[in-house]
C-alpha cells in the first residue's frame, strides 16, 4: 500500500529531534549531532521527536509543554534525566525516561513506533484557543479614533501625538526563550520590539531546580575543552554552519583535539560576520568566539563576570538576531550561585 | 502571432487577465492590510503585464513585470513603514474625497469605453519575423534617445535626493534623524520623555489631520 | 515555441525539476557529510526520499490567523519560478523548452518574484521570527538583484541578444567565464541569495528558528524546501559556462554535467561559509560588489567594440 511505503520510509529517516535543555542538562545534549541516526533541527514544527534533557520545574514545565504542541504529529517525547521523580512536565506524562549516558537508541524508536502507529502520537497539553482575546471597542475588537488605537487582539495600538510626526512604529512585548536555538538552559527574554530593533530587554533566568547534571548520569566529568566544543556546535549551528557543527559534535564525543576542525572554523568567515556583535568590556562576540577557539587559552568561568541586567541594557537597539548571536557568544553558567551570571568565554 | 485572427486560447487568456486585473485592482481598496494591499496591486500590474505580452511586447510585457514586482516590493516596506495602520488590525479607509474620484473615475471609463468601442483601429498585424527588441533599441538609443536619458537621469537625481533627505543625518545634523522615529508611549502613565531629546517637535501643527478620515 | 506539443512541455519541465531538485539534495548531503567527517555512503542517495517521506506524514501546522493563501501560494510561486528558470535553459543548440526572445529579461523577472515569493511566506506566517526573516531577506534581496541586472546585462553584450539561446552560441570561440571573469562569481552570489543558502540564508536561517520555515511543516514544508533546491539546479544550470558547447558528448549532457558542477560548488560554499549578517552584506554589495559589476559590464562592452 503507498501509504505502508511512506510511513516506513519515514521510519528510516534519520530523526528529526527538537532538543529542549533543562535543569542539568548543560551543553551534553548537543553532542546527539555527531549520531548520523538523529538531525537536530531549530523549530519544534520541523521535529518528530522531543528530547527534553534534563529537569523542568514550574514554568520551564509550562514552556515545555507549549514547545510540546507545537511538533506536528505524528510525535513523540523522550526525557532524558535522572531526577524523573522529581516532577514531571504534563508533556511528559507519556514520555518514555532514559536515565542512561545515550538517549538516541530510545528516540529512534520513539520515532519508529510513532511514525508505523504502534504507539499513538503524544496528545496535545493545551487547548487549541488563541492566547489573546479579540478584546477592544467595536464588532471586531477595533477601537480607538478612527482608524487608529484600541486595543485589537488584545494589543494596545498606537495613536499619533504631538511628539511624534505619525511615523512612529508600535511596539510588541513579547516573551521568547528559553529553548532557542543559543540560548543557553532556562534563559528566557522578555523584549520589547520595534520592528527588529530591541527596545527594551530583559533577560532572566528560569528555576532549573537541583539535582544532578546529565554528565553525572554518564559518570562523566568532561574536560573544559569538551564543554567548549559542545558550546562551538551550537554556535556554529546559530551561525549557519550545520556541517560543521556535526562535525564539532563528533570531535568533542571522541575527546580529540579537533584542529583541523577549528581551522575550517576559522576559515568559514564566522568570526568576521560575528564581529561588532554584542560588544561589552572590550570584547565581542568574535573575540569570545576566537577565545574559545584556542584551546590552550583560559578555562571556561572564573572570568570577570557580566552580570544579566547589564548584558541586557548593553543589548538595547540592536538586531533581534544579533541578540541572538551576542547571547549564544557568551556561556552562561546559572544555578550554581544565587546570581545568574553571564562568563566570557 | 500570424496576420489572422487570434486563437481561441488567445482571447481566453486575455479575458482571464483582464478580468483578474479589475478584480484585484478593485480589492487592493476593500482590504485593510498594507501588505495585502500592496501585492493586490502587484498582481494586478502582473495580469496587465501578461496582456502586453499577449499584445506581442516581448520586451516590453516581460519588463513591466520585472519592474512592477520590484516597485510593489518597496512599495510594500515603505507602506509598512509610513501608515500608521499598516497591520489592518484597525478598520481602514484607502480612498480619499471618494465623491471627486468617482466622478473622475467614471469620467475616465466612459472616455476609454468610447475609444476601445467606437474608435478606428489600425489593421496592422506583427510580422512574426519582425525583431520587436532590435526595433526597441533602437529607437530608444536612436531618435528618442534625449527623452529617455533626461528621465533616467532625473529618476536617478530623485532617488539619491530622497535616500539623501530620509537618511539619519539629513539636512539637519545628527540627532534631527531621531525626532519623530521614537517608539511610542503606550503607557501614558509612564510620562514623557527625557528632556532634551525631543528639542522641538517640528512642525506640531499639521499632525490634528490623521485622525479625521471618515 | 519550441515545437513541443503542448502537452509535452510541462511533463518535460517536471522531470527536470524532479531530476534537478534529486541531483542538488543528494550533493548537498554529501557536500555535508565529507565536510562533517560522517563519510560518504550509498545510503546518501536514498536519503532525500526517506527525508521527503518524513516530511509528508508529518501534517501541516497552524498558526493564530495566518494569511492562508498567500502561505499557501508562496511555495508554489516558488516552485513555479524554478521550473521557469529551467525552461529557459538552452539544453541544445536547436532547443530549449521555452525559448523567449528577451530570455535575460525573464530571468531578471524570475529573480524578483522569488523576492516576492519568499517575503511572502515569511509575512502570511502571522509569526515574529518568520517575520523578522522575511524582512531581512528583503534588504538582501533587492541589494543581490541589482547585482544581477548588471552582470546579465554583461552576459548580454557580446550576444548582441537577449535570448539564452543566442548568448550560449556566442561563447563559440571563448567562453564568457574567461572573458567576462567578474560575472560567475557575482552570478554564484546572485545564486546563493535566490535559493537562500548557505551564507545568505538569512530567509531561513537557524539563528531565527528556522526563519521563515519556523511555523512549517508536512507538505507545504517540502514543497518549499523543494523549491529552494530547485532554485539553486536552475541557476547552476543557467550559470554561462559555454551552455551546452563541449566535445565528445552531446548538447544536453554537457549542461547536466555543468549543472552538477557548479551545484557541488554551491554546496560546498554553503557548508563552508557562515551566514553574512544583512547589515554586512547589504553594505558589502552595494559598496563593493555593484562597482564591480559596473566593471564587468564596462569590460564587456570594450569586448565587444
Amino acid at each position: 500500500m503507498a501509504i505502508g511505503i511512506l510511513r516506513r520510509w519515514a521510519a528510516s529517516a534519520p530523526v528529526p529531534v527538537f532538543i529542549a535543555r533543562g535543569g542539568g542538562a548543560g551543553w551534553r545534549p548537543v553532542e546527539l549531532a555527531a549520531d548520523p541516526r538523529v538531525r537536530l533541527v531549530p523549530s519544534p514544527r520541523h521535529a518528530s521527536v522531543l528530547l527534553a534533557a534534563g529537569r523542568f520545574p514550574g514554568p520551564m514545565g509550562e514552556a515545555l509543554d507549549r514547545v510540546h504542541d507545537q511538533l506536528p504529529a505524528p510525535r513523540a517525547a523522550v526525557w532524558w534525566t535522572a531526577d524523573a521523580d522529581a516532577g514531571r512536565p504534563a508533556a511528559l506524562q507519556g514520555a518514555s525516561v532514559v536515565p542512561g549516558p545515550d538517549p538516541v537508541d530510545r528516540i529512534v524508536a520513539a520515532h519508529r513506533a510513532t511514525v508505523l502507529g504502534d504507539a499513538p502520537s503524544s496528545p496535545d497539553v493545551g487547548a487549541d484557543v488563541p492566547p489573546n482575546e479579540f478584546v477592544g471597542l467595536g464588532d471586531n475588537g477595533h477601537g480607538g479614533e478612527g482608524m487608529m488605537g484600541g486595543v485589537p487582539y488584545g494589543r494596545p495600538m498606537a495613536m499619533t501625538a504631538d511628539d511624534r510626526d505619525g511615523l512612529a512604529l508600535d511596539r510588541l512585548s513579547v516573551t521568547l526563550g528559553p529553548f532557542l536555538p543559543g540560548f543557553t538552559n532556562g534563559l528566557q527574554a522578555t523584549v520589547a520590539l520595534q520592528g527588529g530593533i530591541v527596545q527594551e530587554l530583559s533577560l532572566d533566568v528560569l528555576d532549573l531546580g537541583e539535582g544532578r547534571s546529565l554528565d553525572d548520569l554518564a559518570g562523566e566529568a568532561p574536560t573544559p575543552w569538551r564543554t567548549r566544543l559542545r558550546w562551538l556546535s551550537e554556535a556554529l549551528r546559530v551561525g549557519g554552519l550545520d556541517a560543521l557543527a556535526v562535525r564539532t559534535a563528533r570531535a568533542a564525543r571522541q575527546g580529540d583535539e579537533a584542529t583541523s576542525t577549528v581551522a575550517l572554523v576559522r576559515r568559514s568567515g564566522l568570526l568576521r560576520s560575528w564581529s561588532g556583535i554584542g560588544a561589552l568590556d572590550g570584547l565581542d562576540a568574535a573575540s569570545r568566539l576566537a577565545g574559545a577557539l584556542d584551546p590552550s587559552g583560559p578555562a571556561p568561568g572564573g572570568q570577570a563576570d557580566v552580570p544579566l541586567d547589564r548584558l541586557a541594557a548593553s543589548l538595547v537597539g540592536s538586531d533581534w538576531a544579533d541578540v541572538v548571536v551576542a547571547i549564544c557568544s557568551f556561556g552562561f553558567v546559572a544555578g550554581e550561585n544565587a546570581h545568574p551570571r553571564a562568563v566570557h568565554r | 502571432m500570424s496576420g489572422a485572427q487570434p486563437s481561441l486560447v488567445v482571447h481566453g487568456a486575455f479575458w482571464v487577465f483582464a478580468l483578474v486585473a479589475v478584480v484585484s485592482g478593485w480589492r487592493v481598496f476593500r482590504t485593510d492590510s498594507m501588505v495585502r494591499a500592496t501585492f493586490l496591486l502587484l498582481a494586478s500590474f502582473l495580469n496587465v503585464g501578461a496582456i502586453l505580452l499577449l499584445l506581442g511586447g516581448a520586451y516590453l510585457g516581460i519588463a513591466l513585470l520585472f519592474m512592477m514586482t520590484v516597485e510593489m516590493t518597496v512599495m510594500a516596506v515603505f507602506m509598512v513603514a509610513f501608515m500608521m495602520n499598516p497591520a489592518g488590525l484597525n478598520p481602514m479607509s484607502m480612498v480619499h474625497q471618494p465623491r471627486v474620484a468617482a466622478v473622475a473615475g467614471w469620467a475616465v471609463f466612459a472616455g476609454g469605453a468610447a475609444v476601445a468601442v467606437w474608435g478606428r483601429f489600425p489593421r496592422r498585424p506583427l510580422d512574426p519575423a519582425a525583431d520587436v527588441i532590435g526595433a526597441l533599441g533602437t529607437e530608444l538609443m536612436g531618435r528618442s534617445m534625449l527623452i529617455f536619458e533626461t528621465a533616467g537621469v532625473a529618476l536617478v537625481a530623485t532617488m539619491i535626493g530622497s535616500v539623501v533627505l530620509s537618511s539619519r543625518r539629513s539636512r539637519f545634523g545628527d540627532e534631527a534623524g531621531d525626532i519623530g522615529s521614537l517608539p511610542p508611549m503606550l503607557d501614558s502613565a509612564a510620562g514623557t520623555y527625557p528632556p532634551g531629546v525631543v528639542s522641538e517637535p517640528a512642525g506640531a501643527g499639521h499632525h490634528g489631520s490623521h485622525g479625521d478620515h471618515s | 515555441m519550441s515545437g513541443l506539443a503542448v502537452w509535452a512541455a510541462p511533463l518535460l519541465v517536471a522531470v527536470l525539476l524532479a531530476g534537478g531538485v534529486y541531483a542538488a539534495a543528494v550533493i548537498d548531503l554529501a557536500t555535508g557529510r565529507s565536510v562533517a567527517g560522517t563519510g560518504l555512503g550509498p545510503s546518501a542517495l536514498l536519503q532525500p526520499f526517506r527525508r521527503a517521506a518524513l516530511t509528508v506524514v508529518q501534517r501541516p501546522s497552524a498558526t493564530e490567523r495566518p494569511d492562508v493563501v498567500m502561505w499557501l501560494l508562496a511555495p508554489a510561486l516558488y516552485l513555479g519560478l524554478a521550473a521557469a528558470g529551467l525552461a529557459l535553459v538552452p539544453l541544445s543548440p536547436t532547443f530549449a523548452i521555452a525559448d523567449v526572445q528577451a530570455g535575460i529579461v525573464v530571468w531578471g523577472t524570475i529573480e524578483s518574484l522569488v523576492i516576492v515569493a519568499i517575503f511572502l511566506h515569511g509575512w502570511s506566517a502571522n509569526s515574529l521570527q518568520p517575520l523578522l526573516a522575511a524582512y531581512r531577506f528583503l534588504a538582501v534581496g533587492v541589494s543581490y538583484l541589482l547585482l544581477s541586472m548588471f552582470v546579465l546585462i554583461a552576459a548580454a553584450i557580446p550576444a548582441e541578444s537577449l535570448a539564452t539561446g543566442q548568448i550560449v552560441v556566442s561563447q563559440h570561440g571563448l567562453w564568457n567565464v574567461v572573458r567576462q571573469p567578474l560575472g560567475l562569481p557575482l552570478f554564484l552570489i546572485v545564486a546563493l541569495g535566490s535559493a537562500t543558502w548557505g551564507p545568505l540564508n538569512v530567509a531561513d536561517g537557524t539563528d531565527l528558528a528556522g526563519g521563515t520555515t519556523a511555523e512549517v511543516s508536512g507538505m507545504p514544508l517540502l514543497m518549499w524546501r523543494a523549491a529552494r533546491l530547485a532554485m539553486l539546479t536552475s541557476f547552476a544550470a543557467t550559470v554561462f559556462l559555454g551552455g551546452w558547447q563541449g566535445p565528445w558528448l552531446p548538447g544536453p549532457l554537457w549542461v547536466a554535467v555543468k549543472t552538477l558542477l557548479v551545484l557541488v560548488v554551491l554546496a560546498a560554499a554553503g557548508h563552508r561559509f557562515a551566514r553574512v549578517p544583512t547589515e554586512r552584506f547589504v553594505t558589502i554589495c552595494w559598496v563593493v560588489l555593484l562597482p564591480l559589476s559596473f566593471v564587468d559590464l564596462a569590460v564587456a562592452g570594450v569586448g565587444a567594440l
